[in-house]
């Protein structure tokens, strides 16, 4: 069990190998284990419960500078919970707090996983990238997801197509995420056999955000990037939670004014309803709503009437091994662009990008503040959650920057992917939010509303003997 | 599993250590003979009965995991190779339990005689460390070892003749360190085979206190902490864990 180096690390590595055939510890080891965070301080470790401790990590100060190495004033924090899942009734999982397509705080989300106190997770953070329909979706806060999202065998939206390869995520299942890339294959078929692509889940017709699902998906914004195909068939889930949209979501988006057509599907796959039109249906329990546009239109139009059985197929493919992944309800995934680590190297493919850049201390270097958002494992086989922020300000990293810190031996990081980061980075544990508010809200800063969380949780309880 | 290889830069390390050694006695490989493990082919995991690539193999592919490998093979590897493009997980017992070593893909590794029980090729290094996936769908299963590891129990749901609960008793065979309950039904676990008994509360120091079940909900996997690990002799799936005993 080998790995290769870089080769500075190599190259220390082999230094201190020499100096530890004559000394028990060198400050040339302590260099190459700390890495980047050779600048860095790191706290002590504090445990949430058996098996979940927070350790913070703070950047240091020149005293004569007055100036960190990294160009800032003031010192950001990097804080890893570590997840022993061997250690404690444990579990790892994903959620969408209230429902599906609105977009809550962490803290609000962790409330609802349980609304028995001593079940409460131990600590989470936010997920995977979401974008903001406009307030023409008939409710505000309504969000669709970047890329695969699935809660308990869910599935609430598809892959980004990527020229067909995908999109990275993490399948967290039984306590462990699984960092890869993911490609789901939705299809909606007739009792006749007929079958038609289906392009989404739970976001409007004509409007996928963040990025394309199919080679037919045209761009028509970048900030926010949203892109546009006027012929789409998109189901909705029961858990979506607010009225299916109405045409006029978007009014810079002219695909989602198409008018369309809507068949109501019930728990057994039954058609309870298709009309002319589409919007406003609350999801049956167990049921789906299907909403076309375009060709999509036409060809629910021809194809289903009331009592009519349909079959919504979902896989999801594990890009990594071309296995398919059976969608239980042991299974939940969240999404991102991008892979930080992979078996401990940084993909060549990992941008060095930044949304939120400005003059650091000196001035002139630009610095990027867009904090950081994690979810990993370790060389012990534990999950990790991570935040990169500044201490009381929305501060962070360049992306490839990010990964180059999370990628210090001393941490022992092997995989890991990015999640939503800014303003929406948040972390907690307990009832304690520990990262800074972002959003000034009636001139207020707040916490910002997410799509989705990942937090460990209570695994199992004991339940006091009846009287 | 307490002594798998923990850090890949230590090992690195060590490696760099031995190689400064190997520099210091002009001990060099030799070069016109073949190199170990070159017989083990493309897409294969190896296994062999001598240290270094030698002796008689034994070959999987990257779907073919073992929770054990019979009589015949059991702890008679001194080798591998690992030629899948998957993290290939080495157990000391088996069922997945025991110590664990890990073997990045491409990478030998060599263990002492009788250490070898089983393995399995996974995608992602820490699914080495949980044995959950083995579980099928819609059933409660119990493990020997924490985190879904060692010897697997895949309880069939019955219905007890006397007390007519839908679950299991256990009887004699060894109490769990872990489970999933897999089903659609809530879980409470009991510490006496005809689903009853009690354990102390050890945070209530007057010991009136007592837990009357374990619960684990609907889908969840968890190690099984004190003072219930290592005493469940039953338990029974529930619509609500008000319907525990």
């Amino acid at each position: 069990m080998t790995r290769k180096l870089r080769p500075w690390v190599a190259m220390a590595a082999a230094l201190g190998a020499a100096l530890a055939l004559t000394t028990p510890a060198s400050g040339a080891d302590d260099e190459a284990e700390l890495g980047p965070l050779v600048a860095w301080t790191k706290g002590t470790a504090v445990t949430v419960t058996p098996g979940v401790t927070r350790t913070t990590w703070t950047e240091k100060i020149d005293p004569e500078t007055g100036r960190t190495l990294s160009n800032r004033t003031k010192a950001r924090v990097l804080q890893i919970v570590e997840i022993d899942p061997t250690a404690g009734s444990l579990t790892l999982e994903s959620a969408v707090g209230t429902n599906d397509a609105t977009a809550e705080t962490l803290t609000e989300q962790l409330a609802k996983v349980t609304h028995v106190t001593a079940r409460h997770p131990w600590a989470g953070v936010n997920g995977g990238l979401f974008q903001r329909e406009p307030a023409g979706a008939g409710a505000e806060k309504t969000t669709a997801h970047t890329s695969v999202s699935v809660t308990d065998g869910v599935l609430h939206s598809s892959s980004c197509w990527d020229g067909d390869k995908g999109s990275s995520g993490a399948v967290i299942q039984y306590g462990i995420p699984y960092v890869t890339k993911l490609r789901t294959h939705l299809k909606l078929t007739t009792s006749s056999g007929e079958f038609e692509r289906i392009d989404d889940i739970n976001r409007t017709p004509g409007r996928p955000p963040h990025c394309a699902r199919d080679e037919e998906d045209q761009r028509v914004s970048t900030s926010p990037p949203v892109f546009t195909d006027t012929d789409e068939i998109v189901v909705f889930t029961d858990d979506y939670g607010l009225p299916t949209p109405k045409p006029g979501t978007d009014p810079l988006v002219a695909a989602t004014a198409d008018p369309g057509y809507e068949v109501v599907v019930d728990a057994h796959g039954v058609v309870t309803e298709a009309r002319e039109g589409r919007g406003g249906t609350v999801v049956p329990a167990g049921g789906r709503v299907i909403q076309g546009i375009g060709t999509g239109a036409q060809w629910l139009r021809a194809r289903l009437v009331r009592d009519d059985t349909v079959t919504i197929g979902q896989r999801l493919e594990d890009v990594t091994t071309g296995r398919d992944i059976p969608l239980d309800a042991s299974v939940d995934v969240v999404s991102s662009f991008h892979t930080l680590l992979l078996n401990s190297d940084i993909p060549k493919e990992l941008p060095n990008s930044c949304s939120g850049k400005e003059p650091g201390a000196d001035g002139v270097t630009l610095i990027c503040t867009d904090s950081r958002t994690a979810l990993g494992t370790n060389v012990r086989g534990r999950p990790v959650l991570i935040t990169l922020t500044g201490q009381d300000n929305e501060d962070g990293e360049y992306l490839q920057t990010f990964a180059a810190l999370l990628d210090a031996p001393v941490l022992g990081i092997l995989d890991a992917l990015n999640l939503d980061g800014g303003g929406s980075t948040t972390l907690q544990t307990g009832t304690t939010v520990h990262t800074p508010p972002t959003d000034l809200v009636e001139g207020k800063l707040v916490h910002r509303d997410v799509a989705d969380t990942v937090y460990t949780g209570v695994g199992g309880y004991g339940m006091y003997a009846k009287p | 599993m307490t002594d798998f290889r923990i850090d890949l830069r230590r090992g690195a390390l060590i490696t760099a250590a031995l190689a400064l050694l190997c520099s210091v006695f002009f001990v060099l490989p030799a070069s016109a003979e073949a190199e170990p493990f070159d017989d083990c082919p493309p897409a294969t995991f190896c296994l062999y009965s001598g240290a270094g690539g030698t002796g008689e193999r034994r070959d999987f592919t990257d779907l073919q995991s073992a929770e054990s490998y019979g009589a015949a093979w059991d702890g008679k590897t001194l080798s591998a190779k690992n030629n899948t493009a998957m993290w290939a997980c080495v157990y000391g017992d088996a069922g997945y339990g025991g110590h664990l070593e890990t073997v990045k893909k491409g990478a030998p590794d060599a263990y002492p005689a009788g250490t070898v029980s089983g393995h399995k090729l996974v995608p992602s290094r820490a699914l080495c460390f949980t044995g959950y996936e083995r579980c099928p769908d819609n059933r409660v299963c119990t493990f020997k070892e924490a985190n879904g590891r060692g010897a697997m129990t895949v309880h069939r749901p019955a219905t007890d003749a006397t007390t007519k609960n839908y679950g299991n008793s256990y009887g004699t065979e060894p109490a769990p360190r872990s489970a999933w309950n897999r089903t659609a039904k809530e879980v409470c676990f009991y510490p006496e085979p005809t689903y009853t008994g009690t354990w102390a509360d050890p945070a209530d120091s007057s010991g009136v206190r007592k837990f009357g079940a374990y619960v684990i909900l609907r889908g969840d996997s968890t190690t099984i902490p004190a003072p219930f690990a290592g005493t469940f002799r039953s338990h029974e799936l529930v619509k609500g864990t008000a319907d525990c005993q």
